[in-house]
């Protein structure tokens, strides 16, 4: 709806945005799908019992225990320190849990290290969408697919290729692409390992409103078409709570509450509560 | 000419060493600082073997590399787990002790009165024994040594070890095995460094310790960021440019009172120059953080 507005902000908004949507057009074509995910229907692809974690004694995380069902979009929303980033790295098996178990399509992963949980479905997007500056595009989705294949559903490298040929520098080192192009292609690789349970954490940190909210768009579109289950942690409450199925607030390391029509807390009272629960933090 | 052949050969041993230990801080980014005890541990293992056990001068090496790999292992797997710096230092640490070993072990390594005379090698029964033939049969190996470490480089392997460096949390997330990747390049460098140990020793047929210290393993190392951490041709040009700047240097007419003086000042400020104007070396990729 404001795609046309933002379309008028100048050439290098525009080429982020042709890099977004062709993003979508390649990886849509992937043989994705639920039967590729490997989760049964009625049974929550991610589930989180009674997690804490921290870092040193400072415990961050206190008791969090959440489901996401097959399928299904939840937003973790929440104010700065509420352990949003930190429950993804637990769940993504690179901080671990001081008690409490995740999960994964009824299979308990608690103890498999990062890479393992890779194979076994956890496609973690790191905040802002890391990629490997001195590899190519190209690099990029190859050793990402490897996961897929190693995972035995089938690599998607082969459709992603258009997508990465619409980078100007398809053969130069990713460190040169622009902030909207990297995080895209942080997004692909992620979708080319073909996960079964996505994890973003705020996959559009540091963009420009109107590249940030496409991006999103799009991340939402492709988990939909590829019924894939998310959990994304997100800054910009007012873009992701309309994306979402469900969203939990996260506040001092515990789900102080949880909804199923997101929107709704896009109201005034629910943002003040937010704004309020940021402020007693200090 | 003889001279020119010899500063040659000493380029192929350096350029093969330099090589090995980029594929293991240049590409994987770890640095290490005990490269030239695996040289060495691949020199001296290579003239044990072909003095008590009269192996060839090539059984003797095929052997010592993997040795040398199985070796670093013993570094490779308490340390890899330490972060940054620490890992600098437990590197260290084991170079120093490879040292005090190869100078202690006297009843094995004779420790400081060294290992005289070393065999010459010979290729299809030709002792290879003259300086320009050294070179040919220098230059040859280390032009195998490195094809297998382009090979290494360009295959998926490469691109994974480059993964790892640019961002580990981002390669774990994407399922890759970071540590295991990190001790196989650790090893797989570590071995290499075997093959420029056995050319050595074959070369100047007498080894003692005092040609692996830590001295020796912060030269490699120059010369891996001089010539360019993290690019193929980069080590090889470092060493080029270390092992012939010296040489340079001395046929600038100096009085004889100053000179030696003169030239360590002037082979210091020039690397202080470069670093200057290029921190990422001559070929640079990859610039230490």
């Amino acid at each position: 709806m404001n795609l046309e507005r933002d379309r008028g902000r100048g050439p290098r908004v525009a080429r982020e945005f042709s890099v977004l949507r062709r993003l979508r057009e390649a990886v849509g074509a992937g043989p994705g799908g639920p039967g590729a995910t490997g989760a049964q229907a009625g049974r929550p692809a991610l589930a989180v019992q009674g997690v804490s974690a921290g870092y040193g004694k400072r415990e961050v995380l206190r008791g969090v225990s959440l489901e996401v069902l097959q399928g299904e979009i939840v937003a973790v929303i929440g104010p700065n320190g509420a352990g949003k980033s930190t429950l993804l790295k637990v769940v993504a098996g690179l901080l671990p849990a001081s008690q409490g178990h995740v999960f994964l399509c009824g299979d308990d992963v608690t103890s498999l290290p990062a890479h393992r949980r890779a194979h076994a479905g956890i496609g973690y997007m790191i905040q802002g969408g890391a990629v490997f500056p001195s590899l190519t595009p190209d690099d990029h989705l190859r050793l990402a697919s490897l996961v897929a294949r190693r995972r035995g559903i089938g690599g998607t490298g082969q459709p992603l290729v258009p997508f990465s040929a619409t980078f100007p520098s398809r053969h130069g080192p990713a460190g040169l692409l622009s902030g909207g192009q990297r995080q895209a292609l942080a997004v692909a690789s992620i979708l080319a390992s073909n996960p079964a349970v996505l994890l973003c954490d705020e996959p559009s940190a540091g963009l420009a409103p109107g590249v940030a909210r496409e991006l999103m768009e799009q991340i939402a579109l492709l988990s939909r078409e590829r019924a894939l289950s998310v959990l994304w942690v997100e800054q910009r409450v007012g873009d992701v709570l309309p994306l979402a199925d469900r969203a939990v607030l996260l506040r001092d390391g515990r789900p102080a509450a949880e909804t199923s029509s997101p929107r709704e807390w896009l109201g005034d009272g629910v943002l003040a509560e937010l704004t309020f629960g940021g402020a007693t933090r200090g | 000419m003889n001279y020119i052949w010899h500063i040659l050969v000493m380029i192929s041993i350096y350029a093969v060493l330099a090589a090995s230990l980029n594929l293991v801080a240049g590409y994987t980014g770890l640095l290490s600082l005990c490269h030239a005890a695996f040289y060495g541990i691949g020199a001296y293992a290579t003239t044990l073997l072909m003095m008590q056990m009269g192996l060839g001068f090539f059984p003797a090496m095929a052997l010592a590399v993997p040795l040398t790999a199985l070796l670093s292992l013993l570094i490779a797997i308490p340390s890899l787990r330490l972060r940054g710096d620490y890992f600098v230092l437990a590197t260290l640490g084991f170079q120093i002790i490879v040292f005090s070993l190869l100078y202690n072990c006297v009843r094995l390594t004779r420790g400081p009165y060294g290992i005289p005379g070393i065999p010459i090698p010979s290729l299809f029964g030709v002792p290879v024994d003259t300086v320009f033939k050294y070179f040919l049969f220098s230059t040859t190996i280390s032009t195998g040594a490195l094809a297998i470490l382009w090979l290494l480089i360009r295959s998926p392997f490469g691109r994974l070890l480059r993964a790892v460096r640019d961002d580990e949390v981002a390669a774990a997330a994407l399922g890759k095995n970071v540590p295991a990747v990190k001790t196989m390049a650790f090893a797989l460098g570590a071995g290499l460094a075997a093959i420029p140990g056995a050319m050595f020793a074959g070369y100047m047929r007498y080894i003692d310790p005092t040609s692996f210290t830590v001295g020796e393993t912060i030269f490699i190392l120059s010369a891996v960021v001089i010539g360019g951490a993290g690019s193929f041709w980069g080590p090889l040009v470092g060493s080029a440019f270390l092992v012939a700047l010296p040489e340079a240097l001395r046929l600038i007419q100096i009085p004889d009172a100053v000179a030696a003086n003169l030239r360590q000042v002037t082979y210091g400020l020039l690397l202080v120059v470069l670093m200057r104007i290029r921190p990422r070396g001559i070929m640079g990729e990859y610039e230490f953080k």
